[in-house]
């Protein structure tokens, strides 16, 4: 079976708890990649490269995939100790909602990548190593959107990682305005800061 | 009724369209639009945007294969015009200097290596005040270089960021002085969110929008049809336009569409490639090209850039707005102008660290954190006021593009002069950085720049032998053809060039009203 190697940096670096990156071998941990997670996505060796798959079928996301998400984003609040999220994952459900109910439609992306975390989850040893292995383990891999790792990577937690940063992460690190982050008008006192 | 047929459906095409349809009941207007439908403002799409990191806009931009480009890596088509409803101002930055007087007479400074416009500065400076009006410009109505005239901006200026107090000392020991910069922002919409390219508010001006304000205002007296891209204009006599022909993409049929005005709206480079198309026995070279001057005097801006760190950045300055704020115009003045001037402002796209992608590249957040502290950069961007060489010039190319226009043929080198303007210019900028006590100075200058501020294709003369269009922007020895482009700038001076081009468009509209 395919290997990724996740080491204490990269547990570091992704913000986990230094006890739990403790545990990991100075030499880092070769985790396992399942043939699944290897698998074109849905088993469909044509999933195009540049729109999320079957962008065209719309609907709702189920309560288990939802739910697989929102603690995806409360790990990675945490984590990264984000600021100002405390609703994020409460408010998840109507974003995703906005991205499946119209094309493009990520409803097929959201599906299959709530699926990876659940059996991640299930598999590694604690969810910090199971959210470090959707986060990071299929980067090197060469063509990311042949795989249903790299395609949940791609189009589903990078972007919720985006999305949370330009909503108001980016207070993390002292900035008070940010690409993407709607504030209030200009005009307005503090709505930056002024020379 | 007046038929007037509108090629192109940008900002130009907008505002002259707008000013006639408000000034000449008579008329009735056409528009053809050769890409598809844009939608401005859209959430879904801006909120894609911020999550995947791609523009919507991209999708719009020329495909690498539509034009063989001979270059030393000074123009590009790709990134720099938008192809489809509304044009390029769908994702432009809404930046809008005036050009200065002196810009309006380098044929006095350059002698026969360039021309003055057919116009002049001081007869120009009330349709500054209404284009500024028209895309609605936040600015300083107190400066007065260039004179104002009492013109009052609709929107006061933006306010200088903090991160702006790193040069404005600097600026003011150097004795260059700085200023507001001009943009064109809503001050009611802008919600300061960063993402300007594809904004969600629409508060940047934006042809697309305001386009689609003018077909409900004006409902039934004007039409706009896309995808229909123009092969060339029929003349029904040597001066007379009779209409144009029009491609189906879809059928590959062609149809003609009659008209009382032809006004030829589609950018520097489409507007020129169709003049060149439309040949006849009285214009074997194109329309308007009895000089040799169609397509020839291509010049575009290049840039000069430097970047510096802000030491001990405790305060964590970083840009705060999607916009500049901050400009200087010391460079661009006539003393300057036999070097080639440079407009040069604190450009806002690099001032701050990309926190989301540093964390999904794996960079603890107390990396970050040290990057935020000692090496945040600001930046200083120069546009080079670029001069005519020959050689650099734009034709056709064999084939057609996605679209179904002819391939695009472009010839560009960067001229042994401009290229000493722009390394003295940029040592101008690291002197500004040195004396803001910045460090780690790099130089991030390059010629490579793209098609949307290309000019002088079409360029306007008062004599027919030395031009294309007349002060009027009518296509000399015509007498119902117009241009409405950049192309007709005989020069592209220091800046934007949009402000200058919407003035000039509502000039248009006024003189074919009165006509």
């Amino acid at each position: 079976m395919p290997t990724a190697k996740i080491t204490r940096r990269l547990l570091i670096s992704a913000g986990v708890a230094a006890g739990v990156a403790a545990l990991i071998p100075l030499s880092g941990l070769l985790v396992s990649l399942p043939e699944e997670d290897l698998a074109p996505i849905a088993g469909d060796k044509n999933a195009p490269a540049n729109q999320p798959y079957r962008a065209e079928q719309t609907g709702s996301l189920d309560g288990s995939a939802v739910s697989q998400l929102q603690d995806f984003c409360r790990w990675a609040i945490a984590a990264w100790a984000l600021p100002g999220l405390d609703d994020y994952a409460a408010q998840l459900p109507a974003l995703l909602e906005l991205k499946t109910q119209q094309a493009p439609s990520y409803l097929a992306e959201y599906q299959s990548a709530a699926a990876l975390l659940m059996a991640a989850r299930a598999r590694e040893k604690s969810d910090d190593q199971a959210y470090t292995y959707a986060l990071f383990a299929g980067r090197d891999l060469k063509n990311s959107n042949a795989t249903r790792l790299g395609r949940a990577e791609r189009w589903v937690f990078n972007e919720l990682v985006r999305h949370m940063i330009k909503t108001g992460g980016f207070r993390r690190f002292g900035s008070q305005n940010y690409d993407g982050f709607i504030n209030v008008a200009f005009t307005e006192a503090g709505a930056f800061r002024r020379s | 009724m007046s038929q007037v047929l509108v090629v192109g459906s940008g900002v130009a095409a907008v505002a002259v369209s707008r000013r006639l349809l408000a000034s000449d009941p008579t008329v009735q207007i056409t528009l053809l639009e050769a890409g598809g439908d844009f939608i401005a403002a859209d959430y879904r799409q801006w909120l894609d945007m911020i999550m995947s990191g791609v523009s919507p806009t991209r999708a719009y931009n020329d495909p690498v294969k539509d034009a063989d480009i001979n270059t030393d890596g000074g123009m590009q088509l790709r990134g720099g015009r938008m192809l489809a409803k509304g044009g390029t101002t769908g994702h432009w930055g809404g930046w809008c200097p005036r050009l200065k007087p002196e810009d309006f007479a380098l044929g006095e400074v350059k002698g026969d290596r360039a021309l003055n416009w057919a116009i002049n500065y001081a007869d120009f400076i009330d349709y500054y005040t209404q284009a500024e009006i028209f895309l609605n410009v936040c600015g300083d109505s107190t400066l007065t270089n260039p004179p104002r005239n009492q013109g009052q901006y609709p929107f006061a200026a933006t306010g200088y960021s903090a991160i702006d107090g790193v040069i404005m000392p600097a600026l003011e020991r150097l004795g260059y002085g700085y200023e507001a910069m001009p943009v064109s922002r809503h001050p009611e919409k802008c919600r300061t969110t960063g993402t300007c390219v594809y904004c969600p508010f629409d508060a940047k001006y934006t042809a697309v929008s305001d386009l689609d304000r003018l077909l409900l205002e004006y409902a039934g007296r004007i039409e706009l049809r896309l995808q229909s891209p123009v092969l060339a204009i029929t003349m029904a006599s040597p001066k007379q336009a009779a209409g144009v022909e029009v491609l189906n993409p879809q059928t590959g049929a062609k149809q003609f569409i009659a008209a009382d005005k032809i006004i030829v709206a589609a950018g520097t480079i489409e507007s020129t490639k169709l003049l060149l198309a439309s040949v006849s026995e009285r214009w074997p070279n194109g329309l308007g090209n009895q000089g040799g001057h169609l397509g020839k005097h291509l010049v575009t801006h290049p840039f000069a850039i430097a970047t510096g760190e802000i030491p001990n950045n405790q305060q964590r300055l970083a840009d705060e707005l999607g916009f500049p704020t901050l400009a200087c115009r010391h460079f661009d003045s006539p003393e300057y102008q036999e070097l080639g001037k440079m407009y040069f402002l604190r450009y806002n796209q690099v001032s701050g660290i990309n926190y989301d992608k540093r964390l999904l590249d794996g960079v603890s957040p107390a990396a970050i954190d040290d990057e935020v502290l000692n090496h945040s950069r600001v930046e200083l961007r120069g546009m080079i006021e670029a001069f005519d060489e020959p050689g650099n010039e734009v034709g056709l190319a064999p084939g057609t593009t996605a679209l179904g226009l002819p391939r695009t043929k472009i010839q560009h080198r960067e001229p042994e002069a401009t290229l000493r303007a722009r390394k003295q210019h940029h040592q101008h900028l690291v002197g500004v950085l040195k004396e803001a006590g910045l460090k780690n100075i790099e130089d991030r200058s390059f010629w490579g720049n793209r098609v949307d501020h290309a000019t002088s294709t079409c360029r306007m003369s008062v004599d027919a032998a030395d031009g294309v269009v007349d002060g009027n922007l009518r296509v000399h020895d015509t007498d119902n053809l117009y241009l409405c482009s950049n192309a007709v700038f005989p020069n592209c001076g220091a800046v934007n060039p949009t402000l200058t081009l919407v003035g000039l468009a509502l000039r248009l509209g006024n003189h074919l009203a009165s006509a």
